[in-house]
């Protein structure tokens, strides 16, 4: 349980965290720690999983598919008091599957829970500022996955480049139309993921925006765009619509292309995908 | 003394005169746009249909199975059965007509969902009076925009 004020050291060095770097969070009076990038080391922060989307299963996918990255430190924020502007201010990539809106569960961090606290509200002016100037000026990277695009907040819908379209029913998807000329997906083939949920969108910038892929829903047939990327500033940013589900993550050529789409707005190279 | 009553009724005329028709419009129209590809006929009487522009603030309602069934409120799907009042509401407008997709505004934000309702009624008013005509019931599909914040 965070004490009230900071994480305890002894709690802090059981976690494994070696530095905690005591901050505050706007409107909290519990310490963000920063968790400062170490030399060398490639700092990832994820923020994943709400009400409609398993956070468990996401993190158990997102941590298996950089798995052969042993200098990459993947960490999974998970409350929206921790997303703080101290944490990402040194982070190479945020991956963000979020939805706008209060955390579905308040946080604690007990082993068992009796009641919980309200949840704490995801993609504030704050958090949004944070993101657009880590990327925008210091070249952060930035996966905005499935949900992301329904942050609530016109200002990201707007860095993002796209406009929201609601999905329909869960159901299966056919990927298609996959650019063949763009890192992230050249040389990856169509394929099906057996349940997803069809987000849709519309281009703010057609001109400045790279169309990915295309998904085909199979009940209602409505073909969407489900994959983008664009540079903004310093930085890169790529969408991703598929990822309702842990279906999604299982995968193998979605799983590549989360690793290339990682890769390519690290601006770093892309290495082949490691079987596993 | 006798001019009195008669100068309070004129008063009282000269008020409701004015104060009536705001009654009635509940403040102004709404602005409607019709697809300019659609030909739209009243799902009552069957009659083609100009590309009406206003309606009476009020006036319109949503259907979602029967046409005598008027409903103040639309309803959509997302993540299940939802409806949203129409006073909520500052405009929507068709995205993806084949899914029944629109974008609703309305106080707080903004969503595209699939609208469930597959007609809408209102009282258009006539292009050069402004006077209220029969209320006409169109498909959902034949509009490209409500606008309830624009007069």
């Amino acid at each position: 349980m965070h004490e009230k004020g900071e994480i305890s050291r002894r709690k802090a060095l059981k976690s494994g965290i070696a530095l905690v770097a005591a901050g505050s969070a706007a409107g909290s009076a519990e310490a963000s720690p920063a968790m400062p990038k170490k030399p060398g080391e490639t700092k990832i922060v994820a923020v994943m999983g709400d009400y409609w989307h398993p956070a468990v299963s996401q993190e158990v996918h997102v941590r298996q598919i950089f798995s052969a990255k042993k200098e990459w430190r993947v960490m999974f924020v998970q409350a929206g008091r921790y997303f703080t502007p101290e944490l990402i201010a040194d982070a190479d990539l945020v991956i963000a599957a979020r939805y706008g809106g209060l955390d579905s569960l308040g946080w604690s961090g007990e082993g068992i829970i009796e009641a919980r606290p309200q949840g704490d509200p995801m993609w504030t002016g704050e958090q949004v500022d944070a993101v657009i100037e880590n990327v925008t000026r210091r070249g952060m990277g930035f996966l905005s996955i499935h949900c992301t695009l329904f942050c609530r907040s016109e200002k990201l819908e707007d860095f993002i480049g796209v406009e929201p379209i609601l999905h329909q029913e869960i159901q299966p998807l056919v990927i298609q139309e996959i650019n063949t000329e763009h890192p992230i997906t050249a040389g990856i083939d169509s394929f099906y993921i057996s349940l997803d949920e069809q987000f849709d969108c519309r281009l703010k910038e057609p001109e400045h925006t790279t169309v990915l892929f295309r998904s085909l829903a199979v009940h209602d047939k409505r073909n969407a765009l489900s994959g983008w990327c664009l540079e903004r500033g310093n930085g890169r940013i790529v969408g991703l619509l598929p990822g309702h589900y842990q279906w999604t993550y299982r995968e193998p050529e979605y799983r590549e292309i989360f690793w290339r789409a990682a890769h390519w707005a690290m601006k770093r190279d892309i290495p082949a995908y490691p079987a596993n | 003394m006798k001019r009195a009553p008669a100068l309070w009724f004129l008063a009282c005329f000269l008020v409701l005169g004015y104060a009536l028709p705001a009654f009635g419009d509940e403040g102004g129209s709404v602005l409607i746009s019709f697809d300019p590809a659609g030909e739209p006929v009243d799902l009552m009487t069957g009659n083609s249909l100009p590309h009406y522009t206003r309606v009476r603030r009020g006036s319109v309602r949503f259907h979602l199975y029967r046409l005598h069934e008027p409903e103040t409120a639309v309803s959509f799907t997302h993540d299940g059965f939802q409806r949203m009042d129409i006073s909520k509401l500052r405009s929507m407008e068709k995205v993806q007509e084949k899914f029944a997709v629109w974008r609703l505004n309305y106080e707080g934000g903004k969503n595209t969902p699939r609208i469930q309702n597959t007609a809408v009624s209102f009282v258009p008013l006539d292009s050069l009076s402004g006077e209220p005509m029969d209320r006409v019931y169109v498909k959902l599909t034949d509009l490209l925009r409500i606008d309830w914040e624009r007069e």
